[in-house]
C-alpha cells in the first residue's frame, strides 16, 4: 500500500517534470519564433515597395526591365566609373558578397547604375563592373530614366562643375552641359538597396563610413538573416 | 698646427653642426600602410593610401605632392553629407606634432591622374611629399588590389 502509492507519487512526479519540460519548450520555441529580426545594418522599410517600370539597359544593350529583379535577391548600387575612392570600395564588397552567394547558392544579383551616362559608354561600363565580379551587373540609360530609378529609392545624387570660376550644380535628370567639359565632381547616395525576389525593395543599407574596416561581414550576416 | 689643418678642422666642425641644425629642423615622417589601390581598365584616377606619424615636436604641413608616373596629383577627402558621398579638395594636410593622419578608403586619399602608362598591381610607385618648410621626403608605394 505504502510502496504503491509512493509508486504513484513518483509517477506522478514524473508525468509532472515531463509536463513542464515540454511546456517551458513549447514557451522557449515560441520565443525564438517572435524574436524580433536584430539587424546590424540593413534598415528594412515598414511595407515593401513594388518597383515602378525600369528603363534602362544593361552594358551590353539589352533592355533590364522589372521583371528582372524576380526570382532572386538584388543589391543596388548608384555610382560613376571616374569614382577613385569610394565606388571602387564599394564594388570590392558587392564582389565579395556576390562570391558568397554563389558559394552558398543563394540566388543574388548585383546591380551598379551609372548616375554619369555622358562619360560611362556602355564599353567603359562593362570593362568597370566585371572588373570587381564577373557578374556584376551595369546599368545605363538616359539621364530622366536614371533620375526616375534613383528617386524610387530615394537615391540622391547630382554633379557640379567648374566653369569660369563659379561652381555649376546640375541636379539629377539634367543633362550635363557641354561646357562643364571633361572633368567634374559626381555625388551620389552611399546606400545600397535590397529587393526582394517578389521585385520589391525592402530595405536598404548606409555604407557611408570613415571607419577603417570592412562592413562587408556584417552586411552579408544581415542579408542571411532576410533572404 | 698648420693652417690647412686648421681649416680643415673648422670645416668638420662647421659640418656637423650644420647637420645637427638640419636634424633638429627636420624630422622625416614615418610611413606605415603606403599603397596605392589598382585601378579597373580604363579608369581615370588611382587612389593612394598611407598613413604618417610625425614624431616632432612641431607639425609638419604638406603643401603638395608629386611623382613621375602620373600627370598629377591632388589631395581629396571623401565626405558624407546626408547620405550622399562627396568628394572635396584639400589644400594641405597638416601632420600634428607628435601624432598620426591616417589616409585610407572611404576617407582622406591622394588621387593620382593622367598616369603615364596604367599602374600595374605589383609595380612600386614612388611619390615626392613637398612640405610647406621647403623639404621633400621620398615615399614608395606598392599597387594592390586591396588593402592587405
Amino acid at each position: 500500500m505504502t510502496i504503491n502509492a509512493a509508486r504513484t507519487g513518483w509517477v506522478f512526479f514524473a508525468l509532472l517534470c515531463l509536463l513542464l519540460g515540454a511546456l517551458s519548450a513549447k514557451q522557449l520555441f515560441a520565443a525564438l519564433v517572435n524574436k524580433p529580426l536584430v539587424l546590424e545594418r540593413l534598415q528594412l522599410l515598414p511595407e515593401p515597395k513594388p518597383l515602378p517600370s525600369v528603363l534602362l539597359r544593361t552594358a551590353t544593350g539589352d533592355a533590364f526591365a522589372r521583371e528582372k529583379f524576380q526570382q532572386k535577391w538584388s543589391l543596388v548600387f548608384f555610382g560613376f566609373t571616374s569614382c577613385p575612392d569610394f565606388c571602387p570600395m564599394e564594388l570590392q564588397k558587392l564582389g565579395k558578397i556576390l562570391k558568397l552567394a554563389r558559394q552558398e547558392g543563394k540566388p543574388l544579383q548585383v546591380v551598379f547604375v551609372s548616375v554619369d551616362p555622358e562619360r560611362d559608354s556602355a564599353a567603359r561600363l562593362a570593362e568597370y563592373v566585371a572588373f570587381f565580379h564577373p557578374q556584376i551587373i551595369g546599368l545605363r540609360g538616359d539621364n530622366p530614366a536614371i533620375a526616375n530609378f534613383a528617386r524610387f529609392f530615394g537615391a540622391a545624387y547630382d554633379r557640379s562643375a567648374l566653369v569660369n570660376n563659379k561652381v555649376l550644380s546640375i541636379p539629377a535628370g539634367a543633362a550635363m552641359p557641354a561646357l562643364a567639359g571633361d572633368h567634374y565632381q559626381v555625388n551620389h547616395s552611399t546606400r545600397v538597396f535590397v529587393i526582394d525576389p517578389q521585385g520589391q525593395y525592402v530595405g536598404s543599407v548606409s555604407m557611408a563610413s570613415e571607419a577603417i574596416g570592412d562592413s562587408t561581414e556584417s552586411l552579408w550576416s544581415d542579408l542571411n538573416k532576410v533572404f | 698646427m698648420s693652417t690647412g689643418t686648421f681649416k680643415c678642422w673648422c670645416a668638420s666642425i662647421f659640418g656637423i653642426f650644420a647637420l645637427l641644425y638640419c636634424a633638429s629642423v627636420f624630422a622625416e615622417l614615418r610611413i606605415e600602410n603606403a599603397w596605392v589601390k589598382l585601378a579597373p581598365p580604363g579608369a581615370r584616377a588611382n587612389a593612394a593610401y598611407v598613413q604618417l606619424y610625425n614624431s616632432s615636436d612641431a607639425p609638419v604641413v604638406i603643401q603638395s605632392l608629386s611623382a613621375t608616373c602620373c600627370a598629377e596629383l591632388m589631395l581629396h577627402r571623401t565626405r558624407y553629407v546626408n547620405d550622399k558621398a562627396i568628394m572635396e579638395h584639400l589644400d594641405q594636410l597638416i601632420v600634428p606634432a607628435n601624432g598620426k593622419i591616417t589616409l585610407a578608403p572611404g576617407g582622406m586619399h591622394i588621387m593620382l591622374l593622367g598616369a603615364r602608362k596604367p599602374l600595374q598591381q605589383g609595380e612600386q610607385i614612388e611619390l615626392e611629399l613637398h612640405f610647406a618648410s621647403g623639404q621633400q621626403q621620398t615615399i614608395h608605394l606598392p599597387v594592390k588590389a586591396d588593402d592587405d
